[in-house]
């Protein structure tokens, strides 16, 4: 493979994780490469934040670019891993584990696999509508009406546990509301990942709606601050784009807002020095409701009073 | 003053691998950012490099007067407008789209401010821009190199 152009540690302003590089074996042919080295298991909360990486690098570079994962497990494979890997591979347009640290033969693999790689033709429609959902949903940030969730003196008060507590006791009295715990939505990852089971995202509670064209308020509640938020927050892009699409007679579908996702913040979601918005405008574009987690606010949601 | 250096590398790697570069008139496109580049490696305060990050973004004009020319030779198409100005091209992109793609809203803000932010500072005497400026210029000139990048051919 005769490289033309490799650039180490490239710099997109939008992307809330960095590939390791990219890489044109020839004009008009680009790989983006992710190199991830988890310490401990996958999990679904480690594992959709690749997820969200392989998104935005679509959306930011086009349907066209390669996108490639490399994983090395620190601590070697684990059991359940093989289900993860299973939904990285169906969704990344390379996917490679490497748990031999390095040798030879792998590096000439990935090579190869390089040289042959194309972008999956069958997940083209997802990126396209994914771009329009996320381009009607941006129109909708503006920064005075999100300014108070960049205040880094808002610091979490309280553990998300205590959080949930909190909340769960503001509104378990209140009449005419159904609140739901753990409340479940469907959506295509496990489709996409080719795996027998279904997988359903849960939110922390979830309101049945009052009238029937109403789509259900489902909340998550976390607790966030300046620094260390970023895998949780990238977590929750993940979980927000997948939820607003099915499988509809064997083609990937938009199914509008089948659920109105209100993510209910303890502390701030402050970005770095040079774009403060940077977190709120990624939440914000891929359907997020941003409130403080107050009582009040949670009532307020709960009745549906945006 | 920052170098800006990575900002830079990335706009000319994506436009490198993109469909687009293997069109001959975008050569002059990456040529040049290749310029840009080594501008961008001088750490220094002096004027010629801010002046000359806002001098290549002439090449979004050249890069979206292609697109458009590219564009308006499809059957059926509307004739391209007669002279390829940021706001002639933006126009036609936005009435016409481009294989069905047009620029996002915020996009079509973000160009708006770099057409505002040139005239700014490569029409009037003795005017710079603050790092902060440069910044934003870049990072407007990126996303919209990038958007308009992702186009179909």
């Amino acid at each position: 493979m005769r490289h033309h152009l490799i650039q180490k540690n490239p710099f997109f302003p939008e992307l809330l994780n960095q590939p390791e590089f990219l890489i044109v074996p020839e004009v008009g042919k680009l790989i983006a490469v992710f190199v991830y080295t988890p310490r401990e298991s996958l999990t679904w909360r480690t594992a959709l934040p690749m997820v969200e990486d392989l998104f935005e690098i679509k959306l930011a570079t086009g349907l066209s670019t390669i996108v490639a994962a490399l994983l090395i497990p620190i601590n070697g494979v684990s059991r359940h891993d093989p289900v993860y890997f299973q939904l990285l591979r169906g969704l990344f347009d390379v996917f490679a584990v490497n748990d031999g640290a390095g040798d030879a033969g792998f590096q000439q693999w990935m090579l190869d696999e390089f040289s042959q790689a194309e972008p999956r033709n069958r997940l083209f429609r997802l990126w396209a509508l994914e771009r329009e959902r996320v381009a009607a949903n941006s129109a909708k940030f503006s920064e005075q009406k999100y300014v108070e969730f960049i205040n880094q003196k808002m610091r979490p008060r309280i553990t998300r546990a205590a959080l949930m507590d909190e909340m769960q006791r503001a509104v378990v009295n209140e009449p005419a509301l159904e609140a739901v715990s753990d409340f479940p939505v469907s959506s295509p990852k496990d489709a996409l990942a080719g795996l027998d089971q279904r997988h359903f995202f849960t939110f922390d509670i979830g309101f049945r709606p009052r009238y029937p064209d109403e789509p259900p308020r489902v909340i998550d509640f976390v607790a966030l601050d300046r620094y260390g938020s970023r895998e949780k927050i990238r977590y929750l892009m993940t979980k927000a784009r997948l939820v607003s699409y099915a499988f509809d007679g064997g083609e990937l579908a938009y199914r509008g807002d089948p659920v109105k996702p209100v993510l209910m913040i303890e502390g701030n979601i402050s970005g770095p020095g040079h774009d403060p918005y940077r977190y709120v405008k990624a939440l914000v574009s891929v359907g997020w409701e941003l409130e403080h987690a107050d009582p009040m606010s949670l009532r307020k949601v709960a009745h549906g009073d945006f | 003053m920052e170098t800006f250096k990575r900002e830079i590398a990335t706009i000319l790697t994506q436009l490198v691998g993109s469909k687009w570069a293997m069109h001959p008139p975008v050569q002059e496109v990456l040529k040049e950012y290749q310029h840009l580049e080594g501008a961008a490696r001088t750490p220094t305060q002096t004027r010629r490099v801010s002046l000359q990050i806002f001098h290549a973004s002439r090449a979004i004009d050249t890069f979206l007067g292609h697109i458009v020319t590219h564009e308006s030779g499809k059957a059926g198409r509307p004739p391209r407008p007669p002279y390829s100005t940021l706001g002639n091209s933006l126009a036609y992109i936005k009435a016409n789209g481009v294989g069905g793609s047009r620029f996002t809203p915020t996009t079509d803000i973000d160009l708006d401010e770099i057409r505002k932010d040139r005239n700014k500072y490569l029409h009037a005497a003795n005017v710079f821009p603050i790092d902060g400026e440069i910044r934003r210029f870049l990072i407007r000139t990126a996303t919209a190199l990038r958007e308009a990048a992702t186009f179909p051919t």
